[in-house]
């Protein structure tokens, strides 16, 4: 009859220490979830701030990038937590550690299973001394530089992914400042031996190309960088635009120059734009019109200043759609025509700040390329969108 | 199971107050050397046996007479001297006349017969002597004749030597030496011990320990230390401890592979984990921690690791060796 009864007792006994073990055990894997997770955010953020500044290459958007890398982090914590993280026993060797309990609790799990009268003073001995405190004194939430360094990164991640800053010049895009066409850092190479660093730079680089094409739209040689950046641009725009319309007469280039979006091919439905294909024409335009990234750079800049049709051409360029305009067997495609747009606004229209900052507000422009697109629109405001 | 708590419970204040009333009874009359006296107590708890090396009139003989005095329990006293015989001992079968007439043999015990025996200068005894006490001090029996004669628990020898006299001696070999649980080192007296020492022994009134408590409380005691837990982190100190103390085992630190020839036996690993448990009880625990383990190993190891030619060349003490030890496999 005795021994039924001291076996519950015990069993009790034993039970209530590991209900109560289990709680610290709870409140160390808690902690060592947050010293992990500060640890992987850290690392996540600084991952997400470097990702971002090369974000184009992978077209993930920015914030895209950081909710990805901080939630892997986030899932590094838990599966460090759950994995590295505290058994029973290390819970108890560290409570007696902390607590110098003199290896109470390490004694008593071992021997909490034992059902003689010794084990289970052993076990109550730690019961006792586990009740007189709580797992919040044992394992203290307590601030450290991972917390820190987590924070600090996570918010320069933020920032980072909030505020267009602008990019350095090694983290640009080759289509920006380097020049993405074939012809534009080959020209820039040949001339400057060295990559293009801004929009106005990329188009002086193109230019030494041009004096080859001879086109009439092409800048001349010495020609200030300001009046030049807008031709290399709209040149490309025009000449993909020339070879759909090749037999159209050519006009003035200061026409064609205000026309900077790339709407219709059809010569019936945009007849302002007949003159650019004209400009397009030349030899010069045609060896921008073989370069996608140059000629998608261009469609986008005045879409995104005009009209929403505009930008949708602008993003086919970004996946390489048709609407790219870039050389397909040898042909340069065409813009498609939108069905919504039959005039282009004028560029009196197009240059108005509002629309400049709400184009720019949105991620239909890549990151990288808002400056560019910045310093466009301004350039065309300062010059009353002439050159 | 409540009963049997309490039970325990009982016994573990009774072993405690056993403890304090020896150390104050012994304290009475022995003055100072307080480490000792809880190290010669432990001893007799966990039936072991002691060496307690001193020089001479440092109140070795003193003490072990005094412990036997506060408890109630046989006592015998062998002066060790090189014509001391392993007869006198054991004992030995003496041809007796009965009442009848008849003669025959009749097995008069010997002073190892006792609970508390204490071996005066035993590196004095001769090595078949020395041997003597080898059966009694392990087996917990003498065999005589072909019969074997069980001795009455409890049991401790307690041996004492002097260091500085060595001519005429024989050195205990290392066999003998490991039986012993603890060795002791009664060290010189401070000025305020030795003037309260003069003053106990050189006035009127002699004071001695008064006798309490009588074997059957102190089998239950040692029942009672046998049954206390040992948690893993001390057990796994006091196996790393015994196995560092081998110079050809793989990890042993530099001061062991450098000066020791010979390193702990298990049976070093047994006094450790005994006397920590004593230790635990008097510290109201019911199992064994690391500090414990700590307390006891100087006693328990010093007398066990043999130092190689450059250990002894060098003057290097088996006491620094076991802490040197002790700090490397604690990783401090």
């Amino acid at each position: 009859m005795t021994r039924p009864a001291l076996t519950t007792s015990a069993s009790a006994a034993s039970g209530d220490l590991v209900a109560a073990l289990q709680r610290f055990q709870t409140r160390a894997r808690t902690i060592v979830f947050l010293s992990e997770l500060f640890r992987a955010v850290a690392i996540g953020a600084a991952a997400a701030m470097m990702w971002n500044a090369w974000w184009e290459i992978a077209g993930v958007a920015r914030w895209t990038a950081l909710f990805a890398m901080v939630g892997g982090a986030v899932v590094a914590a838990l599966l460090l937590t759950y994995f590295r993280g505290p058994t029973l026993k290390a819970t108890a060797a560290a409570i007696d550690r902390r607590l110098q309990l003199r290896d109470r609790v390490v004694a008593a799990l071992q021997v909490s299973r034992d059902r003689d009268p010794v084990s289970a003073l052993v076990v109550r001995d730690a019961a006792v001394c586990l009740r007189a405190t709580t797992p919040a004194d044992v394992f203290p939430r307590a601030s450290s530089q991972r917390a820190a360094a987590g924070a600090l990164l996570l918010a320069a991640a933020l920032l980072t992914v909030t505020i267009d800053l602008p990019r350095a010049p090694w983290a640009r895009q080759p289509g920006m400042g380097e020049g993405t066409t074939p012809n534009a850092t080959s020209t820039g190479a040949a001339t400057d031996g060295g990559p293009a660093t801004s929009p106005a730079k990329a188009g002086a680089d193109v230019r030494p190309a041009e004096p080859r094409s001879a086109g009439p739209s092409a800048g001349q040689q010495g020609e200030p960088l300001e009046a030049t950046a807008p031709t290399a641009l709209d040149a490309a725009t025009p000449s993909a635009e020339s070879e759909a319309a090749a037999s159209r007469p050519a006009s003035s280039g200061s026409d064609a120059a205000r026309r900077l979006a790339p709407t219709s091919p059809d010569p019936g439905s945009s007849p302002e734009r007949r003159p650019g294909g004209g400009e397009g024409s030349g030899p010069g335009a045609q060896s921008t019109a073989g370069t996608p990234g140059r000629t998608a750079l261009g469609g986008s800049s005045a879409g995104a200043g005009g009209s929403t049709p505009d930008i949708a051409g602008m993003r086919g360029s970004e996946s390489g759609g048709v609407a790219a305009g870039p050389l397909v067997a040898g042909v340069p495609v065409a813009f498609p025509a939108s069905p919504r747009v039959t005039q282009p606004p004028p560029i009196a229209k197009v240059v108005s700040q509002a629309q400049i900052d709400a184009a720019l507000s949105r991620d239909d422009i890549p990151f990288a390329r808002r400056q560019y697109v910045r310093d466009y629109f301004l350039r065309l405001r300062s010059t009353g969108g002439s050159r | 199971m409540t009963g049997n708590l309490a039970e325990i419970e009982s016994k573990a204040t009774l072993f405690r107050e056993c403890f304090a009333h020896l150390q104050g009874e012994i304290g009475k009359v022995f003055v100072g050397q307080r480490a000792v006296v809880d190290q010669l107590l432990l001893c007799f708890f966990c039936q072991g046996h002691a060496l307690i090396e001193g020089a001479p009139g440092l109140g070795k003989t003193l003490l072990v007479r005094t412990l036997s005095d506060a408890l109630s329990l046989r006592f015998a006293r062998i002066q060790c001297t090189p014509d001391l015989m392993p007869a006198d001992v054991t004992g030995t079968n003496l041809l007796v006349e009965s009442p009848t007439g008849r003669r025959e043999f009749e097995f008069q015990r010997g002073p190892i017969f006792a609970n508390i025996v204490l071996a005066d200068e035993l590196n004095r005894a001769t090595p078949r002597t020395q041997a003597a006490f080898l059966e009694a001090m392990q087996e917990r029996h003498v065999t005589i004749f072909g019969v074997t004669h069980v001795l009455e628990e409890p049991f401790s020898v307690f041996a004492t030597q002097n260091p500085i006299e060595m001519e005429g001696t024989y050195p205990l070999p290392e066999a003998q030496l490991d039986r012993f649980f603890f060795k002791l080192r009664i060290a010189m007296p401070d000025v305020s011990e030795l003037a309260e020492v003069l003053a106990r022994t050189t006035g009127s009134s002699q004071t001695r320990a008064r006798s309490g408590y009588g074997g059957a409380t102190v089998r239950e005691m040692i029942e009672l230390i046998k049954q206390v837990k040992v948690a893993d982190p001390a057990l796994q100190l006091v196996l790393r401890l015994v196995r560092a103390t081998h110079p050809d085992v793989e990890g042993a630190p530099d001061v062991v592979k450098k000066y020791v020839k010979y390193g702990a036996s298990p049976r070093a690993a047994q006094a450790m984990i005994l006397a920590a448990k004593a230790l635990a009880l008097l510290d109201g625990r019911y199992h064994v921690a690391v500090d414990d383990i700590r307390a006891v190993v100087l006693p328990a190891l010093s007398h066990r690791i043999i130092r190689n030619f450059h250990g002894e060349m060098e003057q290097i003490t088996t006491t620094a060796i076991v802490e040197r030890t002790l700090a490397a496999v604690s990783g401090e």
